[in-house]
């Protein structure tokens, strides 16, 4: 309850905190999607957090962060099935993108900040020994779809890693740089009756 | 904004503390789905316990 109350406190506090679209803002792509992962943070049932961003012009337009839904052994296996959900989104926007007839010049890109991921992804003959059947076939229809050019998965450090915050609570300082990343802006021009 | 750890309920919870820490609950998650990506993941531990 606490906890809860603390929350809002925060909200309150940056109420005007808002996501700016004003057409000025530096980006180096149209739509790009950012995942991560954070491997066996709860303790008790030892599952992961994943959390997924998707960013169009420079600002956040969709975003989760929730529990897997199974136990994993590692890390890599972790992320791929991170990067599967987030892949699935993905497309599905995109779908709505084509629907709207509103066409992307670039590739789709997925950052992820695991190297062994994405070359698990993105190579031909590696390919993860695992004994989890459902990992084994998220990582099998991730490198179907990367294979068929609909997505591309590339690397990111964890610096620039946009869902990093998604995925675990920040300290205060990177979660400044968090809200910078997410292009959060605090509002002033605006008139407000408060 | 310091982080304080969620604490599991010491005393008995009773169907009004239940609701009502559900209400709030619900109250985050609604601001975090419409403009707030920054409470994200607070959100979904407040959800989680």
């Amino acid at each position: 309850m606490v906890e809860a109350n603390r929350c809002i406190q925060y909200l309150y506090g940056s109420r005007k905190l808002s996501i700016l679209f004003d057409g000025k803002r530096q980006f180096e792509r149209e739509f790009e999607i950012f995942t991560d992962t954070s491997f066996a943070d709860n303790l008790e049932s030892r599952r992961s957090s994943q959390g997924w961003l998707m960013k169009l012009y420079g600002g956040p337009i969709a975003w989760n962060a929730s529990r897997q839904g199974t136990v994993t052994t590692s890390s890599t296996e972790a992320e791929l099935l991170g990067l599967s959900f987030a892949a699935k989104e993905t497309m599905a926007v995109a779908r709505l993108f084509s629907g709207l007839r509103f066409h992307l010049d670039q590739q789709l890109i997925i950052w992820c900040d695991n190297k062994q991921t994405i070359r698990l992804v993105s190579t031909e003959l590696q390919r993860l020994r695992t004994a989890l059947r459902h990992v084994d076939i998220h990582q099998c229809w991730v490198r179907q779809e990367v294979q068929k050019g609909t997505i591309k998965v590339e690397y990111i450090q964890t610096s620039n890693m946009t869902a990093d915050g998604l995925t675990k609570i920040l300290p205060k300082a990177s979660f400044k740089t968090f809200i910078q990343q997410l292009g959060l802006v605090e509002r002033v021009q605006i008139k407000s009756s408060e | 904004m310091t982080t304080i750890k969620l604490q599991p309920n010491q005393k008995v919870a009773n169907y009004g503390t239940t609701h009502q820490y559900q209400r709030k609950t619900g109250s985050v998650n609604y601001a975090m789905v419409i403009t707030r990506p920054d409470i994200a993941k607070t959100t979904s531990e407040l959800a989680h316990s």
